[in-house]
């Protein structure tokens, strides 16, 4: 903790700087802030029409900016949203979402000071695990100590006021209770009732009760890591909300930290308007503190955070609550409820169905974006920034896309991805699968005016190769979604497993499936076999069964989507492949009913063992550098409707954007972090850049996003 | 020009207006779960909530942006300046528009906090006999103070009546503080049918 007085700005800083380079903008142009930030998308599952999300996907870009190469940083989401609010890099507990203990990922003097810069470290003021590189998970931790600075104590430095947003916090405003119940505030007690939503009980902290989110105490909480839904005994813990999915209370410089004995150290600092950092996390649909109350009584903060819940983010395919679709009329007009006491409370009137994925996001933001949009707020220098936290391979997989393929009449490219197709199934990062897959770990950045195809890894989740040119550490971007060799086991006389590689970190990645066995329909005469469980990367496994020809195989996959059903135990897309022969002919069937099939195992290249198909997700040489391409809108009177920028960006831009827009650097907190580096308004490099927001020459959101600059029509 | 702003209200208003049944167009329509909701909707009391900025292309806003609100001595319409009123009364009904205000030295270095404001009135489709009065209308700032607006000297002066068939615009003018302001037209007897937000921007 710095014990020196806050200091006056550093002399460099420029605060009547003419202009905010490159932005273009004036400074104090941008006053209102809105991010909301979505779930697990690709680039192309969100913005080529594959999903016929029309509102996101068509409307939304035409009101503002299209990024079309906004990277994640890492997979898989929770180590995003900390990367966006402090820039410190990924590590493998909140790599997987801290399915494990939540405790200190390392105390203050775990911050990296040596070199005094990130050019001359390039791991400077990166929080380094105390399990070490690469560490396993549950080795490292999951919340950062007091001295690891966050946005919003930059904000609050620079006498700027902020709120999060979090639709569910405390609990789902239930329909199925006493319509006639005012707002709930708490109707899921041991949650998220840790300090700022955090996961737990009050009592709860990371350092002194770390919490274990892979074991949930039963009773009101089923789940710390996802939605749950009406639990028994004729009491309803609907909770969509998922601590981590908020940032905030991942960081004791924002929650202080409780020290042996139970005394709280206080955080960094507070809001200059008063009362606590916590006091600033509300739910979304708060009545006295909420998103729609703060827009009607214009008293909106300069930055919103907004954490839509695990079904409307578009996280979760079937939503275990409230998605939002009875809050609309039949032609698509949100019903606000004006005049009753639920008014601007969507989840009080009864879901039409439980789809979620984008349709559901769609939904969420066609409720809440006209609110914002006719706020007086957003007409006085606002910006409305829609953001995916990752980018997910669009194969239809845990409510990644609903379709593989483009739909009719969608208006896709005719060259756009389509996953699952015949003669695409050669493996590795040449096939369509792999290409795609890697895309999906990919990262993107600007440097000095150049888009480069990297981002710094940081300390804990690093990426190096062996002699073979094997990966041996999963990188920020965890091999989400590629297959790797195994980890031996011994390595004498001879490597075993076979194909293994020594020394491997597997982090996220998958291992080459075995053998799956799927209840089918058949139809005779027919090449096609209804299969809801097949997916694009099932093509070329080979398939046994009765009244299946001897060499047969998995040819063209269709999912498709989304459906929509009342209850929420699904399905939501309906699936089915084409049964080929071994040069790709169609093989008709001879029979009709419901039967059971296998899918053959899929083995490594060159590792086949009998039976055994080539899956086409493996991959050992491709590193996984980030979190994908998602996209990103930008809606703001200073951007030109129609906009479209092709320049990569990622989590570490947007920072650098919020914090020059706000000019952080101009608040009153420059004394030096000890132990720490840099400060809080100064940041690591004395612009106000925190972790790598402070690459030198790293490009924020520039002219090619804020093409009206002048703000005005 | 200032940019258009549209009351959120206005949406459910017109929504009403034109609905045969509340809960289909959800707006103020009781819920089947919930007990006695009021039959129409409350403006909402705050004033964060001012209607889209005109810049956003309006097929891509999903809400009938071209519908009318209608106006009446019993329910006056509260809409933005840019958009029409169906203003009906037990004689007549007309479609009236306001516009505005311009103001000079938008832009320039030195500002005022107080602008000469010049509005467009346009009325159209009369189905009786319209009274066109300048005194017919009023304005308030956001400080509640009330403003006269006058013709516009050296510009024709607009009929008294407009009949069915015919439509008229005029300018009235009037020096008001910079910010929001409404303005007010009470064609019968004092009794305001419509209102229109607006604000004046010289910055």
């Amino acid at each position: 903790m710095s014990t020196a007085a806050l200091a006056s700005p550093a002399p460099s800083h420029e605060s009547a700087a003419a202009l905010i380079a490159p932005t273009g903008l004036k400074p104090g142009s941008i006053k209102h802030v809105w991010l909301i930030i979505l779930e697990n998308k690709s680039y192309d599952a969100t913005f080529t029409g594959l999903n016929d999300n029309s509102y996101l996907w068509k409307d939304l870009p035409a009101q503002g900016a299209l990024l079309t190469n906004y990277y994640g940083t890492g997979h898989s989401s929770q180590d995003n949203y900390l990367s966006m609010v402090s820039g410190q890099a990924p590590s493998e507990d909140v790599q997987s979402d801290c399915s494990t203990t939540n405790n200190l990922l390392n105390v203050n003097s775990g911050i990296e000071t040596a070199g005094g810069s990130l050019k001359a470290n390039p791991n400077y003021g990166q929080l380094l695990s105390k399990g070490g590189p690469n560490a396993a998970l549950g080795k490292n931790g999951c919340s950062f100590p007091t001295n690891v600075p966050t946005l919003f104590n930059q904000l609050n430095a620079a006498g700027l006021t902020w709120k999060d947003y979090d639709q569910d916090l405390g609990g789902e405003q239930n329909y199925l209770q006493d319509p006639d119940t005012a707002f709930q505030a708490n109707t899921v007690p041991g949650r998220e009732d840790a300090a700022c939503g955090g996961p737990g009980t009050t009592a709860n902290n990371p350092n002194t009760d770390p919490l274990d989110l892979a074991t949930p105490p039963g009773g009101a909480v089923t789940s710390f890591t996802g939605a749950q839904s009406a639990s028994s005994g004729g009491t309803d813990y609907i909770d969509q909300y998922v601590a981590k999915h908020n940032p905030v209370p991942w960081f004791e410089s924002l929650t202080g930290q409780v020290n042996a004995g139970g005394t709280l150290t206080p955080p960094l600092n507070e809001p200059a308007k008063g009362g606590t950092n916590c006091a600033d996390v509300v739910n979304l649909d708060s009545p006295a503190s909420g998103l729609v109350h703060d827009l009607e009584a214009n008293t909106v903060p300069a930055f919103s955070w907004i954490t839509p819940d695990n079904c409307s983010d578009a996280h979760d395919a079937l939503c275990k609550g409230n998605n939002l679709s009875g809050a609309f009329s039949a032609s698509g007009t949100p019903n606000y409820e004006l005049g009753t006491k639920y008014a601007y409370d969507p989840e009080t009137i009864p879901p039409k169905n439980y789809t979620g994925g984008l349709y559901a996001s769609d939904l969420f933001l066609e409720y809440y974006i006209p609110l914002i949009e006719q706020s007086q707020a957003f007409r006085d220098g606002g910006l409305i920034d829609i953001t995916f936290d990752e980018g997910f391979a669009p194969f239809t997989y845990t409510g990644n896309s609903f379709n593989n393929e483009p739909t009719s009449g969608s208006g896709q490219p005719a060259n756009a991805p389509t996953y699952g197709k015949p003669g695409t199934t050669a493996p590795g990062a040449d096939s369509i699968y792999g290409a795609y897959d890697i895309q999906n770990d990919a990262a993107g950045e600007n440097l000095h005016g150049h888009n480069v195809g990297y981002e710094p890894t940081g300390p804990n989740s690093t990426l190096q190769t062996n002699k073979a040119g094997d990966q041996l550490y999963p990188g920020p971007g965890n091999n989400a979604f590629i297959d790797r060799p195994p980890a031996c086991t011994s390595t004498s006389p001879t490597p075993t497993p076979a194909g293994c590689v020594s020394g491997i970190v597997e982090g996220g990645a998958g291992s080459s499936p075995g053998a799956r066995t799927d209840t089918v329909t058949t139809t005779a005469a027919s090449n096609v076999i209804t299969d809801p469980s097949i997916v694009a990367d099932d093509t070329g496994r080979e398939v046994t069964g009765t009244g299946i020809p001897a060499n047969s195989f998995v040819g063209a996959v269709t999912d498709s989507g989304p459906q929509f059903p009342t209850t929420n135990a699904g399905p939501v897309t309906t699936g089915s492949f084409q049964l080929v022969d071994q040069a790709g002919n169609p093989v008709d069937l001879s029979a009709s009913g419901t039967q059971k099939i296998t899918l053959s195992a899929e083995g490594a290249p060159g590792e086949l063992t009998a039976g055994e198909t080539v899956d086409p997700l493996y991959d050992a040489t491709d590193p996984t550098p980030g979190g994908g391409d998602t996209g990103s809108v930008l809606i703001s009177p200073f951007i030109r409707p129609g906009t479209v920028s092709g320049v990569y960006y990622n989590h570490y831009s947007w920072l650098e954007t919020m914090e020059d827009v706000f000019d952080v650097a101009g608040g009153n907190d420059w004394a030096q972090l000890n132990p720490g580096a840099g400060s809080v308004s100064g940041g690591l490099d004395g612009e106000g850049h925190l972790g790598y927001a402070a690459q030198s020459g790293l490009r924020p959101f520039g002219r090619d996003v804020f093409t009206n600059p002048g703000g005005r029509y | 020009m200032t940019s258009p702003r549209r009351a959120v209200l206005s949406i459910c208003a017109v929504a009403a207006a034109v609905a045969t049944a509340a809960t289909a167009t959800g707006c103020g329509g009781a819920p089947a779960h919930h007990a006695a909701a009021a039959p129409t909707p409350t403006p909402t009391t705050g004033h964060g909530l001012v209607g889209y900025p005109s810049y956003l292309p309006k097929s891509t806003l999903h809400y009938n942006s071209d519908a009318l609100v209608v106006g009446t001595a019993a329910r006056p319409a509260l809409t933005s300046q840019g958009d029409p009123v169906k203003v009906v009364t037990p004689h007549w009904s007309v479609v009236a528009e306001v516009t505005g205000p311009e103001v000079p030295g938008e832009g320039l270095p030195y500002q005022s906090s107080f602008t000469t404001c010049t509005w467009t009135v346009t009325l159209s489709n009369a189905t009786g006999d319209v009274p066109i009065a300048a005194a017919n209308f009023d304005s308030t700032d956001y400080r509640g103070d009330v403003y006269k607006p006058q013709l516009v000297p050296g510009q024709p002066a607009p009929p008294k009546i407009l009949r069915p068939g015919q439509t008229v615009s005029f300018e009235l003018r009037a020096g008001e503080p910079v910010g929001e302001g409404l303005m007010r037209w009470a064609p019968i007897d004092g009794q305001i049918v419509a209102k229109w937000d607006f604000v004046v921007e010289n910055d």
